[in-house]
């Protein structure tokens, strides 16, 4: 609480009987003077221990408020102390998850940077493989191919086998029509060339 | 005019020491009464007098220049080293095959992995396998892993060839798998008859002794060891049994003497070396009261042992699968391959029962006759040439429309 308000309500605690005037003029003091005899016979006995009753308790509802302020001063002074501890371990963990983010960040390009590389080592292992796959496939091929050639070239030899030996049943069958020719005309058969 | 076919054939021929040499040389007089042949083989000039007389023979590799002078190009492709030079030839020059031995992988190995071409042996298995073939051929060399060596690799035999002449159902099947188009006609291996058998007396046998043999040079797949196992239980209770192992061995693969040593079977067992001529071998044939013939594993082969056995007029105890299984039932007890006790059955069967081995004996001298006679084999082989020739004659009609 501001102290001018602690200032006013330490002013307004305590009761005070009211000093009686009047504002008529020339009659108005003895009109004071009245109200006040009249309240000493009737009501000052009785009021004024009300007052003091009121201004007992005014002085505790004072204590007690400025108790309070001081403990709510205090209250807030250890808050702001916490707040301002708070905030310092608040930077100092931003700070440490700034450098963990950095680590991280910089861990997790690391990381990608050896991803990235086992990757290629791997597309190149892979292609190296895959070379290794295609050339035996090559030579699995290759041995096959020349197998198929050495099985087609047994095929044409036999194709030419039998070719041959109809060339040479024609050609003696040629040879015999021309005989028997020869010996219808009486004229000699024309020598046999070589097939 | 008819002319015969003209027929270039590509064979070993005696002295060489393979059995299909003595075919060949059997079954070359029946077979020129109806092709016109012209001999191609290795060493010409060691060729059996007879043989030169009466075919025209040349070198293997000097067929090139003369190929026109043929209609048709004859193989007889077995699995072993003499038919390397004509394999050859056969590569560029394709004709009708007979198939000795459906499986060729020790002829392939021979030619190619022997003599340092493992690029070559490699290419076979590419051929016959596919690229799968190559890997596991590759890792088994490389780390030593075992590989079942059970490929046939005659893929490429299969594909050249323009006809093929075989000597059972069983192989005729197993061509089929792999070329279902290719005539294949099954021919019954020609064998001799009428050679008069003189049988040899093993000194200090008894003269009731009952004879088992083996026949033919013995290697691992003839399984000799079984063999000798089961004679060895047949002793306690047949005790005037014998064993005769005829023709020699092969070292690399068995060794018969160790192996009666380690069965103590002393001079129950009587070993020959190689037999260098048919006659001697007929007589040790002969001498044999019943003949063992076991093959385990069957690469689809015909054995010109058990052949003679038969026509000796003596019965026989085979492994019942490839050409063995189709044998006739009534002159031979076939027992599954690799079956000890059957075969201790069998021979203790046949040990025991004089009339049972005459009876059988009489039948597959019969069967022999009948069936194998170079004449019937020879006229087939004329009339599977024919429509071989005749085929390719019609496609090249069809060809030209």
């Amino acid at each position: 609480m501001e102290e001018e308000k602690w200032r006013y309500l330490q002013s307004r605690q305590t009761l005070r009987e009211h000093p009686f005037h009047s504002n008529v003029p020339l009659l108005g003091p003895l009109i004071a003077w009245f109200r006040e005899c009249w309240n000493s016979v009737s009501t000052r006995w009785y009021v004024r221990a009300l007052i003091e009753q009121q201004n007992a308790f005014n002085a505790a509802v004072v204590a007690h408020l400025r108790t309070y302020e001081d403990r709510l001063l205090n209250l807030q002074a250890q808050i702001d102390v916490l707040k301002q501890t708070t905030d310092s371990e608040g930077l100092n963990l931003q700070a440490q998850i700034d450098v963990l983010k950095q680590t991280t960040d910089s861990e997790g390009l690391n990381l990608q940077a050896q991803i990235d590389v086992l990757k290629q080592t791997t597309d190149s292992e892979g292609l190296n493989l895959q070379a290794q796959i295609d050339v035996l496939k090559q030579t699995t091929d290759s041995e096959g191919w020349l197998i198929q050639q050495d099985r087609q070239q047994t095929a044409l030899i036999h194709d030419l086998a039998e070719l041959t030996t109809q060339l040479a049943l024609k050609s003696r069958a040629l040879s015999d029509l021309e005989q028997r020719l020869a010996h219808l005309e009486g004229t000699q058969p024309p020598a046999q060339e070589a097939v | 005019m008819k002319h015969l076919p003209r027929i270039a054939l590509f064979s070993p021929l005696p002295p060489s020491q393979t059995g299909i040499a003595d075919y060949c040389a059997e079954l070359l007089p029946e077979l020129s009464k109806h092709l016109n042949i012209t001999i191609f083989t290795d060493e010409p000039a060691i060729v059996d007098e007879p043989l030169r007389r009466r075919f025209p023979v040349y070198e293997t590799g000097s067929y090139a220049p003369r190929r026109w002078d043929f209609d048709l190009a004859l193989y007889h492709m077995g699995n072993s080293a003499f038919h390397d030079a004509m394999y050859r030839v056969f590569l560029r020059y394709p004709g009708v095959v007979v198939l000795h031995d459906y499986g060729l992988l020790q002829f392939m190995a021979y030619r190619t992995f022997s003599q340092g071409d493992l690029i070559g042996y490699l290419r076979e298995f590419g051929y016959a396998l596919g690229v799968e073939g190559v890997y596991s051929l590759r890792d088994s060399l490389m780390h030593s892993r075992p590989y079942a060596f059970t490929a046939s690799l005659n893929n490429r035999l299969l594909d050249l060839s323009l006809g093929l002449i075989v000597h059972s159902q069983y192989t005729r099947n197993q061509v089929w798998q792999h070329s279902p188009r290719l005539p294949v006609e099954v021919i019954r291996a020609p064998i001799t008859q009428g050679h008069i058998a003189h049988p040899y007396q093993v000194p200090g046998w008894p003269a009731d002794a009952v004879i088992l043999a083996s026949v033919g040079q013995v290697t691992a797949a003839k399984q000799l060891d079984q063999a000798l196992r089961a004679f060895k239980r047949l002793l306690e209770t047949a005790p005037q049994a014998r064993y005769l192992v005829v023709g020699g061995w092969l070292p690399a693969e068995v060794n018969p003497p160790l192996l009666i040593e380690q069965l103590g079977l002393g001079d129950t067992v009587h070993c020959t070396e190689r037999i260098e001529n048919i006659p001697e071998f007929v007589d040790w044939v002969a001498t044999a009261d019943i003949v063992v013939n076991l093959r385990n594993p069957t690469v689809g082969e015909t054995s010109a042992a058990a052949l003679r056995a038969m026509a000796a007029g003596r019965p026989l105890i085979v492994s019942d699968h490839g050409w063995y299984a189709e044998l006739p039932e009534d002159s031979c007890i076939k027992v599954p391959p690799a079956d000890e006790e059957a075969l201790y059955v069998a021979m203790r069967r046949l040990v025991s029962e004089p009339a049972l081995r005459q009876a059988m004996g009489a039948r597959a001298a019969h069967h022999a006759a009948e069936m194998h006679s170079p004449a019937s084999a020879a006229e087939a082989y004329a009339r599977f040439i024919g429509q071989v020739l005749s085929n390719l004659d019609r496609r090249l009609i069809e060809r030209s429309r």
